[in-house]
């Protein structure tokens, strides 16, 4: 699982201008099948909704907070500022996530951000 | 994801007032990074009739905060700035059939919006024949 989640931490931050991965430094703290990310210009709901009809489900943080409207407090300590905590987006891989399914996202996260950037204006 | 109907869908997927207006007349913003929405709108005025002639919005937000902002583009658009002045943000909700109660705020950010707009207008272009 790991190795699907390096190839896309390594597609996405290739693929997608502005975009960072929000982990601990050291890659032995971090969990195998979570990657998270924050895209400069964009707020991560409106990405998930994004993302959820093109048949990605993903989400912008822990669900034990999804009905806050508050940044994530974990993304907030870890030192990150208030707007990119708000365009963070949480992608978490399951037993059954296959490669095709990570080159399929990396193609289409890009064209999702693009449009929402246009809407933004940033 | 079914916290939003299908109109507040329509507006946040297919806005039609998105986008930056050259030269507006005036510009209005709201929102604030803390709460993570950012908005703002352009304002094109017709100098004799005082109406909105072009209105655009740029907004960072979530999808409910795009849909309100493309919703008080289309209530604003070829209304008198003291008409629009007075749609409030039930107006807002109520035309994208109910807003979900946690994101009623959205739709006071765009109302909020289009009052600084306006209110940055009037001042500087009130003529002596005004007064």
């Amino acid at each position: 699982m790991e190795v699907l989640k390096d190839k896309l931490v390594a597609g996405v931050l290739k693929n997608v201008q502005g975009s960072k991965i929000n982990a601990p430094r050291k890659p032995e703290d971090r969990l195998p099948n979570i990657a998270n990310f924050s895209f400069l210009g964009v707020e991560g709901e409106s990405l998930v909704i994004t993302l959820d009809q093109e048949g990605f489900a993903v989400s912008t943080g822990s669900a034990c907070t999804s009905t806050a409207l508050l940044p994530s407090h974990v993304l907030i300590a870890m030192g990150l500022i208030e707007l990119d905590a708000h365009s963070s987006l949480r992608v978490s891989l399951g037993k059954q996530t296959t490669a095709k399914e990570i080159d399929q996202f990396i193609k289409v996260l890009p064209k999702a951000i693009d449009k929402l950037r246009k809407i933004s204006g940033r | 994801m079914a916290i939003y109907n299908k109109k507040i869908m329509e507006h946040f997927t297919k806005p039609k007032f998105f986008g930056k207006i050259n030269n507006p007349d005036v510009i209005g913003k709201a929102g604030n990074p803390r709460c993570g929405d950012l908005l703002t709108l352009y304002l094109k005025i017709d100098k004799k009739s005082k109406k909105i002639k072009d209105i655009r919005f740029e907004t960072l937000g979530c999808a409910s905060a795009i849909a309100s902002s493309d919703m008080i583009c289309e209530l604003a658009k070829g209304k008198t700035m003291e008409q629009a002045l007075k749609i409030g943000f039930q107006d807002v909700s109520n035309e994208l059939g109910t807003l979900p109660p946690l994101k009623i705020h959205c739709a006071q950010l765009v109302t909020g919006a289009l009052k600084d707009a306006i209110n940055n207008y009037l001042p500087s272009h009130e003529t002596t024949e005004d007064k």
